[in-house]
């Protein structure tokens, strides 16, 4: 702590100092100003002036400056992005409103993290309810129009042409309905493991999209917590979602291999890439609260040489940090 | 992988030796390496049409990337970031992003006698990210290059 005076100490001291320094000056030297003031008399007058007012803008700035790089941090807080605090290198006024900055946005990301939860969880709940609903209630209806259109074929020859038709787009509308179910409950996932769900997803998505799909599974990888693998699941879920939605792409990778103390999840595609740095909302904002949830590091990157890159590394271990030592 | 590095770099001497101590440094530490470009013009708004200045900007900080990476024989195995905006700020955050465990910036040398460093970006650094920062010492001045 360099600066043990107060910023309105500091001020204060600046300023007095400058006007007396002026003052001596003018009391001290040889100066002398005529009515009316000579071009050389002026000359003298606005050089004192312009050199106290750089020497008081040098010194405020100087003194202010920690308000300046707090205002910035303000205006730049994103608590998806969580971790970033202002030091704290003075003891006065400032310093204390920076350390209380900093123990804000301490509350306000545990906050965010804790209501995030909550929601995601909300979600999931919200979403195994409606699989089950489609599933159980739609799917059933669809397969009880299927035997009725099999009586009535019976019954009505003549029209078996048209019937078939029907059955077709009914058999269409069932596997939607289990296409749209296994999407919104990934039962693979709680079965047989996030490998297994992954190939699933994949497999899937390569034929409803017709983009290729080249996979890199690890078989050995650490074992991670449920919510983790949830995670990794839905991103790599939403990452697929938009490249069939945006990207243009012939080609995706989906890896998913151990890293160092981790597992990296990567979905890159060849596509046209985005422009710059894309606005993050809607999908890209909920990758990036799953990722914030589970403590992974997720990075939405031009792919090389073409495309989006999409890499998640999720820690393997959650180290437990020791309360304290006796 | 036994971890990632990120390193930011430029064109300028500073950039270079950041460069080349973090190539050495990933090579014996096996370790990813991403290097970050971070220009300072004004970073685009929204997410709408790209202007042509900002279209520039981000193919020529990628030729840059691309240009460095080769130079130095990383060509294959560098990934490469860039953005425009406030260097610290951009870098701490590709280092959360990419999960890094150390960054490397360069220095310039400082004072009429270049005795000191100059290292305001990785003291900016420090209040952006919890990762550490490596400074690379500057490289030897290049003959010729003495200023008056």
């Amino acid at each position: 702590m360099k600066h043990p005076l107060s910023v309105f100490s500091r001020v204060f001291v600046v300023n007095a100092a400058l006007l007396g320094v002026l003052a001596a000056l003018l009391l001290f030297s040889p100066v002398e100003i005529d009515a009316p003031i000579r071009p050389t008399q002026a000359l003298i007058v606005v050089a004192g002036l312009v050199a106290t007012l750089a020497a008081n803008v040098i010194l405020l700035r100087h003194a202010l400056a920690p308000l300046e790089r707090l205002a910035q941090r303000m205006e730049a807080v994103d608590l998806l992005r969580p971790g970033q605090r202002l030091q704290v290198l003075r003891n006065d006024e400032i310093s204390r409103v920076v350390v209380a900055f900093n123990r804000m946005l301490d509350r306000l990301e545990s906050e965010r993290q804790q209501s995030g939860r909550r929601i995601l969880a909300a979600q999931e709940a919200e979403r195994v309810g409606i699989a089950r609903d489609l599933h159980d209630e739609v799917g059933q209806v669809l397969t009880g129009v299927l035997l009725h259109l099999d009586s009535i074929a019976e019954s009505a020859p003549a029209h078996r042409d048209e019937i078939d038709d029907a059955k077709q787009a009914v058999r269409r509308a069932l596997d939607e309905v289990r296409r749209i179910s296994s999407e919104l409950r990934p039962e693979m996932l709680e079965h047989l493991g996030l490998v297994s769900a992954l190939t699933e997803l994949t497999t899937t998505f390569s034929r409803v999209s017709g983009v290729h799909v080249e996979r890199q599974f690890d078989q050995a990888l650490p074992k991670l917590e449920p919510d983790a693998e949830l995670a990794i699941y839905r991103i790599a879920q939403e990452s697929l979602t938009n490249v069939a939605r945006h990207a243009q792409a012939t080609r995706v990778t989906v890896s998913f291999e151990q890293g160092f103390d981790s597992v990296v999840l990567r979905v890159a595609d060849d596509g046209r890439g985005f422009a710059g740095n894309p606005e993050e909302h809607g999908g890209l904002r909920s990758m990036r609260e799953r990722a914030l949830l589970i403590g992974a590091a997720l990075a939405i990157k031009q792919a090389s040489p073409n495309g989006v890159e999409v890499r998640l590394e999720v820690p393997a271990v959650r180290v437990v940090q020791p309360v304290g030592v006796l | 992988m036994r971890g990632t590095l990120v390193c930011g770099v430029n064109d300028g001497d500073d950039g270079r030796s950041a460069l080349e101590l973090a190539v050495a440094l990933s090579e014996r530490l096996g370790l990813r390496l991403v290097l970050a470009h971070i220009s300072d013009d004004i970073p685009p708004v929204g997410d709408g049409e790209e202007s042509v200045p900002a279209k520039a900007n981000r193919e020529g900080a990628a030729r840059l990337l691309a240009r460095l990476a080769a130079e130095y024989g990383v060509a294959d195995r560098a990934e490469r970031r860039s953005g425009s905006g406030d260097a610290a700020a951009l870098i701490g955050r590709i280092a959360a992003e990419e999960a890094a465990d150390l960054i490397v910036v360069g220095a310039r040398l400082r004072g009429r006698l270049r005795r000191g460093l100059e290292t305001r970006l990785a003291e900016q650094l420090a209040s952006e990210t919890p990762v550490p920062v490596l400074i690379a010492p500057p490289r030897p001045r290049r003959p010729g290059r003495m200023t008056a």
